[in-house]
C-alpha cells in the first residue's frame, strides 16, 4: 500500500500540481483581503467570509480534479493494472489511492488555513474548526471523485459529476425545507406535489449534510453553531467509508 | 511564405480588423441593468449560498453597498426605490442579525439622501433595527433620531427614537443620551445638529472615529 502511497504523492510532485494549487489559494487569499477593503464597515469580517469561500472551492474543486485526471492517467498508462499486478487486492487499491489523495487533501489544506490565517486574522478556536471542517470536506469530495473516475473512467465527465454531487451535498438543507415545507406552486400541487417532494426527501437522506461544513461565520465569530467537530467528524467519519466500499465494489466488478 | 499560410494569415487579419471595428461599435452597449432588483427570498438565497449563510450575508452586502454605482454610472440616490432597498436590508438582517453593515449602509450612506420620504424610511429603519440590541446600538438610535427630526423633517418619529433612546441604560451607553428628547425639541440647525451629534457619539465612542473617517472618504 506505501507504494500506491508514493505513487499518488510523486505523481503530484511530477506534476506540480501543489504549488500551482498553493499560489491559486494565495491568490484567492489576497483578492479576498483586498475585496474586504471595498467594503465601508466590517471589511475585516467580509474579507474572512470572501477568504473562507474561495479557498473552499479552491481545496475542493483542486482535489475533485486532481483525483479524476490522475486516475484517468493512470488508467491510460496501466500504472492502476501495474499496481494490480503486486500482491495487492482491489480493496487494497482503493484504500491505498484514497490514503494517497487524503495526504494530498491535508497537504494542499494545511497551508491554505494557515496563510488563511496569517493573512486575514480570522477568530483562533473558529480557524481551528474551520480548518479541519476544511479536510473532511476535502477528504469526502475526493471520495466522490474517486468513485467517479473508477466507476465512469472519462475524466471530465467524472470531474463534472462529481462537482454535481458536490453542490447536491452542499444543497442537502435546501432539499430537507423543500420536502418539509412543499415551497412553490408546483410543489404545492397535489399532483406534481408528492413525487417531487419524495424525491427531494431522497436526495436528502441520501446526500451528505456537507452545507455544515466550512462556515465562515466562525472563522468571524467564533465556533458558535448548534454542531461542531463532532457532527461534523460523524458525518464525514459514515460517508466516506460508503464511498470507498462502492467505489472497491465497482472495482471488483471491473476487467482490467 | 507558401501561398496556403499567407492566405490563411490573410483571413486572420482580415477577421482581426472586421472584430476591431464591430467591437468599437458595440463600446456603449450594456446588458439591462435594474437599478435595485427586487430581493429573493430567504429560502432561493440560502439555497444559493451552498450552506454558506455568512458568505452570502457578506457577497450581498458587497452588492448592496453598491447598487446603481458601476460600469462608470453613478445613480443619484432620489433615484432608488426605498422600499425595495428596505426589503434588501431586512434580507441581509436575516442573514447575519449580528452584523452592524446594515446599520452603516442604512444611516450613513442611504439615509443621506436628500429626500425627506427616503431619509424617514431610512430613520424608521434604523430605529427598529437598533431597538434588537440598543445598548449596543445606542449610537445607531442617537443617528436615527438626528436623520428623524433634520432630514426627514419628521419631529413625530424623532421624538418617539427619543424617548426610546433616553431610556436604554446599560454599560458603554453614555448619560446625554437622556437629554435627546431635548436635542429634538432644540432650534437648530441640521449642520449644528450633525456636528454636536457626531461629537457627542465620538467623545463616548472613539473607537468609531477611524469608520466615521472612512465613510467620510
Amino acid at each position: 500500500m506505501s507504494a500506491i502511497l508514493r505513487t499518488i504523492l510523486l505523481t503530484n510532485a511530477r506534476d506540480r500540481m501543489l504549488p500551482g494549487l498553493w499560489a491559486l489559494a494565495l491568490a484567492v487569499l489576497l483578492v479576498s483581503r483586498a475585496l474586504g477593503g471595498a467594503m465601508l464597515v466590517e471589511g475585516h469580517e467580509a474579507a474572512l467570509a470572501y477568504g473562507s469561500l474561495s479557498l473552499r472551492l479552491v481545496v475542493v474543486g483542486g482535489m475533485v480534479l486532481t483525483v479524476c485526471f490522475q486516475m484517468r492517467r493512470l488508467q491510460e498508462t496501466r500504472e492502476i493494472e501495474a499496481m494490480l499486478a503486486r500482491p495487492i487486492s482491489r480493496a487494497g487499491l482503493v484504500l491505498g489511492l484514497a490514503g494517497g489523495y487524503g495526504l494530498l487533501a491535508l497537504a494542499l489544506a494545511l497551508p491554505g488555513v494557515l496563510a488563511l490565517g496569517l493573512l486575514l486574522g480570522p477568530n483562533g478556536a473558529g480557524l481551528a474548526l474551520w480548518g479541519v471542517s476544511l479536510l473532511l470536506e476535502a477528504w469526502v469530495a475526493a471520495g466522490f471523485a474517486l468513485f467517479l473516475a473508477c466507476s465512469l473512467g472519462n475524466a471530465a465527465s467524472s470531474a463534472m459529476a462529481a462537482l454535481a454531487l458536490y453542490a447536491l451535498a452542499r444543497l442537502a438543507s435546501s432539499f430537507h425545507d423543500i420536502a418539509q415545507a412543499g415551497m412553490g406552486e408546483v410543489l404545492a400541487s397535489p399532483v406534481t406535489g408528492l413525487p417531487l417532494r419524495l424525491a427531494a426527501q431522497a436526495l436528502a437522506a441520501v446526500m451528505p449534510r456537507l452545507d455544515l461544513f466550512g462556515q465562515s461565520s466562525w472563522l468571524i465569530y467564533g465556533p458558535d453553531t448548534a454542531w461542531g467537530l463532532g457532527t461534523l467528524s460523524i458525518q464525514a467519519g459514515l460517508y466516506l467509508p460508503l464511498l470507498l466500499a462502492a467505489t472497491i465494489y465497482d472495482l471488483k466488478g471491473r476487467q482490467f | 511564405m507558401e501561398r496556403g499560410r499567407a492566405l490563411v494569415l490573410l483571413v486572420v487579419l482580415a477577421s482581426l480588423g472586421g472584430h476591431l471595428i464591430f467591437s468599437s461599435h458595440l463600446a456603449d452597449l450594456r446588458a439591462s441593468q435594474t437599478l435595485l432588483p427586487a430581493a429573493p427570498p430567504l429560502a432561493l438565497l440560502e439555497a444559493e449560498s451552498f450552506g454558506d449563510r455568512q458568505a452570502a450575508f457578506r457577497l450581498l452586502a458587497l452588492q448592496v453597498q453598491n447598487f446603481g454605482d458601476g460600469d462608470g454610472h453613478f445613480t443619484a440616490l432620489k433615484d432608488y426605490d426605498y422600499r425595495r432597498l428596505l426589503d434588501w436590508l431586512a434580507l441581509l438582517d436575516r442573514l447575519d442579525p449580528r452584523s452592524q453593515t446594515t446599520m452603516v449602509l442604512a444611516g450613513t450612506l442611504y439615509g443621506q439622501s436628500g429626500d425627506p420620504t427616503q431619509t424617514g424610511l431610512m430613520a424608521d429603519y434604523l430605529y427598529h433595527r437598533a431597538m434588537s440590541d440598543p445598548v449596543r446600538n445606542w449610537h445607531w438610535l442617537a443617528l436615527a433620531v438626528h436623520l428623524a427630526r433634520f432630514r426627514a423633517h419628521d419631529p413625530v418619529l424623532a421624538m418617539k427614537i427619543a424617548v426610546d433612546l433616553a431610556a436604554v441604560r446599560g454599560p458603554g451607553v453614555p448619560d446625554w443620551v437622556r437629554d435627546m428628547p431635548r436635542f429634538v425639541l432644540a432650534r437648530i440647525s441640521d449642520q449644528d445638529a450633525a456636528r454636536q451629534m457626531v461629537e457627542a457619539i465620538l467623545a463616548s465612542r472613539p473607537d468609531l472615529s477611524k469608520s466615521l473617517e472612512r465613510i467620510g472618504r
